[in-house]
């Protein structure tokens, strides 16, 4: 498990093209899908955050997710879909607990444009990489929609 | 094998709540031909997984055409659970979720009603398997005040 930046220097092209997908709407973007107390799989959008060579989430204390990020820290992460093609990012690996840098992540989110939000309040996450995967496609209508190039990468 | 599917019809999941039910139509299709969607699975390790789909509503069921040489396929096939969440409207807002059971059919005339429903956009490849997805948890959510520093949601639930 790796922390964001060194996926980065294991892997620099993937990364910063993952990390383009993320932030393509400005704010960082995905779902989040985690595994319930029953071993069911859960889904919700997030806000991925990078913050300090990290890669982090604020996460409501109440919320499935947190408790389900608090018992068992699996995750996968996905970028949100783009409007005019069919890239895709996807991380997976394990979350851990980082309260304790909750408010400078918060400040972190809060200086970002696009009109973050934050209760002041929420339990913060860092994702340690084990899985990563790129997919390209051509632009909607200008080639073969499938199957895509992948790169995938896996934690040394 | 047979194995038990938890969970309701889309149909009856429409009759029951219906607003519900229309939110989530009009989610997952956002306007458009095809709906989309993404899917979380379980791992073989029980870890999650997580895809974009093109969910499908046809004959009063949730469909999914699943390529059979991906991770996901094989996730379905070995433990059926699945969520899905819709993608967001252009202006934010709402989410709408779902939970449930997916369980591959191979019937030609339940295949050939779904392919149709899609104007033939999927479904006619061999390797795109047909899953039925029942529904136990349908969740709508409604974010008032959204892009404001205090959004507030409201959620309309259902439990099959």
């Amino acid at each position: 498990m790796l922390r964001w930046q060194e996926f980065e220097q294991s892997a620099p092209g993937l990364a910063e093209e993952g990390r383009k997908l993320i932030t393509s709407f400005g704010l960082g973007l995905g779902y989040l899908a985690t595994i319930r107390r029953d071993g069911g799989p859960r889904i919700h959008p997030f806000c991925p955050i990078f913050h300090q060579g990290g890669l982090y989430g604020l996460i409501l204390p109440a919320s499935p997710k947190c408790g389900d990020l608090r018992r068992d820290g699996r995750f996968a992460i996905h970028a949100f879909p783009l409007p005019d093609r069919d890239d895709e990012f996807y991380l997976a690996g394990r979350a851990r607990p980082a309260d304790k840098l909750a408010a400078a992540v918060r400040a972190t989110f809060l200086a970002q444009e696009g009109s973050p939000t934050s209760t002041g309040d929420e339990a913060c996450f860092e994702f340690l990489l084990e899985r990563a995967l790129l997919a390209r496609y051509p632009k909607r209508g200008e080639g073969p929609a499938w199957p895509p190039v992948y790169t995938k990468w896996r934690a040394p | 094998m047979a194995r038990s599917v938890n969970g309701a019809s889309w149909e009856s999941f429409a009759i029951a709540a219906p607003r519900l039910a229309a939110s989530g139509r009009r989610l997952l299709y956002g306007g458009e031909a095809i709906a989309s969607a993404f899917l979380a699975t379980v791992a073989p390790d029980g870890g999650p997984r997580l895809h974009p789909v093109f969910p499908v509503l046809a004959a009063g069921e949730l469909w999914l055409f699943i390529v059979t040489m991906s991770p996901k396929y094989r996730d379905l096939r070995r433990n059926g659970r699945y969520a899905l969440h819709a993608l967001p409207p252009p202006g934010g807002g709402e989410e709408f979720f779902l939970r449930g059971d997916a369980v591959q059919v191979s019937d030609a005339a339940a295949r050939a009603a779904v392919i149709a429903a899609t104007a033939g956009r999927q479904g006619i490849h061999d390797f795109e398997a047909l899953f039925r997805c029942s529904i136990s948890v349908a969740l709508h959510t409604r974010w008032e005040g959204w892009g404001t520093p205090a959004p507030w949601p409201t959620y309309e639930k259902w439990l099959a």
